[in-house]
């Protein structure tokens, strides 16, 4: 089977003080600001090549707009509307967005609003189209190169994954089972890599983290320095995850929205016939926090 | 208030210390407070004049009492399948 969704392209997150909290995307977690429009600011990591990976936009809460994936191919596209239609899932097609082309945006079972697209202004990195060097000087903050996976909370969570497996054609990479054989949580993947998105329980709609990549254990360490450095809070880490053996650390932003550092170079690569690892439920601390072996108290109950 | 709530030596549960998770909330049982920037989602308009407000953001405005509730103080949250006890509503 093709994989046909190249990566998490998208993540839209709440704001409760656009200015304040711009301030802290730019200088302490380092984004690139492609543009404000209004009450939304439009972010990347400086390795991404297309115009925005991560939006913000001042509202009364914190959490999640919405999560968009984009396609491999312009066609994937059409390829997708047709599943969406054979699985009778109401969709709109939004014709344009900022800097985007159309898009096919649905509520999954989770209550998340989900688009897929394939048409994004590119805009380039931060380095030059020819003889660049490894990486740009200048930087602010953590600068993490790009976007890597978003976890997010489902009442049902098994109903929430069949969805994304099923419909959209995502594959399990790791997933977290109860005694009886139910999926408590599950880890899927489209782009060779341990996870473009995650599912855990929780509240529908919840947002639990979106999770930006750093490329080495020094910018990982540096990541959380800086962090105190500017008194923002840290919720766990420097750490490293039992499942996906990714490094972590765990913040949130100033209006509560958690987010993470994930050292995917520790992780496996995928290929397409990987089968998931299982992990039990009696396990789920060092599946989780892997050196500590067990959770903290915010990890489970703590999200927007 | 968190953190002189903190700072005195008290242990109490909170989150994301941004007003967004609602782990934090308490009520007011005297006194006047500023609420802060606080989510909607979780201070709604309504709770906040029951009393209700997020510790980590309020600031207090005069001499407060405050009443702690169980989920202000203990939680077990150790796994997924693990009974979650009620926050403060």
């Amino acid at each position: 089977m093709p994989y046909r969704i190249s990566r998490l392209g998208l993540v839209e997150i709440r704001s409760l003080d656009l200015d304040r909290d711009l301030d802290y995307y730019l200088n302490v977690l380092g984004l690139q600001l492609t543009a404000r429009e209004g009450k939304t600011a439009y972010l990347k990591g400086w390795d991404e090549r297309h115009a925005y990976s991560f939006a913000l936009t001042e509202s009364d809460r914190a959490g999640m707009v919405r999560m968009a994936f984009r396609t491999v191919d312009p066609e994937d596209l059409d390829y997708y509307e047709k599943r969406l239609k054979d699985f009778g899932v109401k969709y709109d097609s939004i014709p344009e967005d900022y800097r985007r082309g159309r898009a096919l945006r649905f509520m999954a079972p989770s209550g998340h609003t989900v688009e897929l697209y394939n048409e994004m202004d590119y805009t380039g990195n931060a380095l030059p189209p020819v003889n660049p060097g490894p990486w740009p000087e200048g930087l602010k903050g953590i600068a993490p190169p790009r976007l890597d996976h978003t976890l997010v909370t489902a009442p049902d969570p098994g109903k929430a994954i069949e969805f994304f497996q099923t419909v959209l054609e995502f594959r399990l990479s790791e997933m977290l089972v109860a005694p009886d054989g139910t999926t408590i949580a599950a880890w899927l993947w489209q782009r060779p890599a341990p996870h473009d998105l995650a599912i855990v329980p929780g509240k529908p709609g919840g947002f639990h983290h979106a999770a930006f990549v750093v490329d080495s254990a020094d910018a990982l360490f540096r990541a959380a320095d800086i962090l105190t450095m500017h008194k923002a809070r840290i919720d766990y880490g420097p750490g490293r995850h039992g499942i996906t053996r990714g490094t972590t650390l765990y913040f949130f932003d100033p209006s509560g929205n958690r987010l993470e550092t994930f050292g995917g170079y520790t992780a496996y690569q995928m290929d397409g016939d990987t089968r998931a690892i299982r992990w039990t439920q009696d396990q789920i601390g060092p599946a989780v926090f892997y050196y500590s072996q067990e959770l903290n108290e915010t990890f489970l109950s703590v999200y927007t | 208030m968190l953190a002189a709530i903190l700072r005195s030596g008290a242990s109490v549960m909170f989150g994301c210390r941004g007003g967004g998770c609602g782990t934090c909330k308490m009520r007011l049982a005297s006194g006047q407070i500023a609420h802060g920037r606080c989510s909607a989602a979780v201070l709604p308009e309504e709770e906040k004049q029951c009393g209700w407000f997020l510790s980590c953001q309020a600031r207090a405005l005069s001499n407060l009492t405050i009443e702690l509730s169980a989920a202000n103080k203990y939680r077990v949250l150790r796994s997924w399948h693990t009974t979650i006890t009620d926050r403060a509503r």
